[in-house]
């Protein structure tokens, strides 16, 4: 017997490889692989001919084009980014205002849970396209009114487009909140009761306790959530970056290298857009409100309070005992 | 008295709040059952709001047609119930080796699998492309299932991780006991992990069908027309709309909001019905998988 040879720690080690090696293959095939050709096929000019692929060393070639000849896509990355800074905290702020009432004790309450989780069951790219287009995922009261019409006008183009896609497609962003209610909504009901008790005793208003305590001890579950929107938004269909990269593969013109480099330029638009948020609003920075010394020291108070509280019950619980 | 003034209105506050978002959301999905059963008349007579004044099925009846409907819905279920199945089996098997077992590598493997989910899938998907046309993939269902088989498929690191945290809620006695009995590690993983992670599996495949269903950009990719999904049916539905109007000669007959409307709804629906039958799972389901974070 071999196998009593091996010391537990080998033996798990070896058994841990072997259930995660499914993963590991599929890793190295399905995207390591695929991200180092996409580098490299970023650099060549990629056509697909009746005898396969015949590709050609660019250099820098794609992403100047990129960058410096097509309108087109410039504007659209920079739509993309617009969009997702503008949207990114209005669907987080409305996922997080939505769990707080639902962590309220209110009637209907599962009900109203099974709603805004709905989305997420029916969005994709062709439901959304026809609802946008029928006008359904507008603010209503809002397509004809003149008044945004000439701000529109007014603002610069960029900004003009931001401001009527925003208009136009505003319950299409609640719709990215399902699984963020759900998340923020099982992370306040695990908070810890005690906690807003004593704030409450010492005379903290909800104001208050909300910037003190739900907000600092949910910052982990709001950062997780900043990035699920980011990624949802950025992955989902109607995306005109990601439909662009598309039509390029097959385009005679650019080709795959060309739609390569897009997709190489758009992953790092995305990873700095993230970057950008992790900066505003990231884990384990000191914060205003959660790691100030006050609040740290008034923490400690409460936390004393409540150590009191239960020993004040336990007191109360044994005189009790004895009585009987 | 005063007190009591303000405890009702914070609960108008809150109830109004709750009624006012529940509205907006639900909102669009009203509207397109209702527009569905509309003619063209009521389309654009401005007395009609809500409810049509002769309720037509017409229009459903068309979008059926148009899109082939039955057989496309058994295309559909297919086409994403056999990858979530392939996927959910997958990332059981990698969340356990993660949650059970300590390894060198560990860690920076885990990060890893954390990492594919903010990696979009344009920069995989040309090289994935071309390779599937390598092996002649494509046109196929094969094209979904084998980055699946090989917990590659759509979001699997969310799966990973729902499994992860199912997992290490295990008791570790639990096992021990077992390996003295002389279990080997499969009868532990069968017997006692599987079923303590039961919604685990319930929620994986659940989101992972649901997922798969709506996926149409690399559906389209991958399928190359070959394979048509309901929402690929529907991305296409003016242009066959048209086609079948004039091979069935109903002259005047338009693709409108209607006609789209109903569309919409045939594509959903198969998806509202699975929801109505598991919504409690797929609400619950999140909050037991512990992402919250413990």
């Amino acid at each position: 017997m071999d196998k009593k040879k091996l010391t537990k720690s080998a033996r798990d080690s070896i058994r841990g490889w072997m259930f995660v090696s499914v993963w590991v293959i599929g890793f190295l095939i399905f995207t390591i692989y695929p991200i180092f050709r996409t580098i490299k096929m970023s650099f060549d000019s990629v056509i697909i001919s009746a005898n396969g692929l015949i590709t050609e060393f660019v250099g820098f070639l794609n992403y100047q084009n990129a960058f410096l000849s097509d309108v087109t896509f410039t504007k659209a990355l920079i739509q993309y980014i617009g969009q997702i800074v503008l949207e990114v905290p209005i669907a987080v702020v409305f996922s997080l205002l939505i769990a707080m009432v639902l962590s309220k004790d209110i009637k209907g309450k599962g009900l109203m849970r099974t709603v805004f989780f709905l989305p997420v069951i029916i969005i994709s790219g062709p439901v959304m396209e026809k609802f946008t287009d029928m006008g359904l995922m507008a603010i209503q009261g809002t397509q004809d009114s003149s008044l945004i019409d000439s701000i529109i006008m007014m603002l610069p183009e960029t900004l003009g487009t931001l401001l009527s896609t925003l208009i136009d497609s505003f319950v299409m962003i609640l719709w990215f909140c399902g699984v963020q209610i759900l998340l923020l909504l099982s992370a306040l009901q695990k908070m810890d009761k005690p906690m807003y008790e004593a704030a409450h005793i010492d005379g903290a208003s909800a104001w208050e306790s909300f910037w003190l305590i739900t907000l600092p001890n949910l910052r982990t579950m709001i950062v997780i959530c900043i990035v699920y929107t980011i990624v949802t938004i950025s992955t989902f269909d109607t995306n005109p970056v990601i439909s662009m990269i598309q039509e390029n593969m097959f385009s005679i013109t650019s080709g795959m290298g060309y739609a390569s480099a897009q997709a190489w330029v758009y992953f790092f638009t995305l990873l700095l857009v993230i970057g950008f948020f992790m900066l505003i609003y990231g884990p384990k920075k000191a914060n205003l409100y959660g790691n100030s010394k006050a609040v740290k020291q008034q923490m400690k108070e409460y936390e004393k309070v409540i150590r009191d509280q239960k020993r004040e019950q336990r007191k109360l619980k044994r005189t009790a005992g004895k009585e009987e | 008295m005063q007190k009591k003034a303000q405890r009702i209105g914070y609960n108008v506050m809150i109830y109004g709040f709750v009624i006012v978002m529940g509205f907006v959301f639900v909102f669009p999905l009203l509207k397109m059952i209702s527009m569905g059963f509309m003619t063209s008349d009521d389309l654009v007579n401005p007395l009609v709001n809500w409810i049509p004044y002769s309720f037509s099925t017409e229009n459903y009846e068309r979008a059926v047609r148009v899109m082939g409907y039955w057989k496309t819905l058994g295309t559909t279920i297919f086409v994403s119930v056999t990858p979530a199945l392939l996927q959910t089996f997958t990332c059981s098997l990698v969340g356990y080796g993660f949650a059970r077992y300590k390894f060198k590598g560990q860690n920076i493997l885990f990060a890893l699998v954390l990492a594919t989910f903010i990696i979009p899938s344009q920069i995989t998907m040309i090289p994935q492309y071309l390779m599937y046309k390598d092996l002649n993939l494509l046109g196929s269902v094969n094209a979904y299932l084998l980055p699946a088989i090989f917990g590659q498929g759509f979001k699997s690191s969310i799966f990973i991780l729902i499994f992860y945290n199912f997992y290490k809620q295990m008791p570790v006695s639990l096992i021990e006991a077992a390996e003295v009995d002389g279990g080997t590690q499969m009868n532990v993983f069968f017997n006692i992990a599987i079923p303590i992670a039961k919604p685990g599996f319930l929620i994986s495949f659940l989101l992972s069908t649901v997922w798969y269903w709506n996926e149409t950009y690399l559906g389209s990719l991958y399928f190359q027309g070959k394979i048509k999904t309901l929402p690929i049916q529907l991305q296409a539905f003016v242009e066959s709309f048209n086609k079948l109007v004039a091979s069935e000669g109903a002259s005047g007959v338009t693709a409108n909001e209607a006609a789209q409307m109903a569309g919409t709804f045939l594509v959903i629906v198969p998806l509202l019905i699975l929801y109505a039958f598991t919504q409690k799972w797929f609400v619950e389901g999140i909050d037991k998988s512990g992402i919250t974070g413990e």
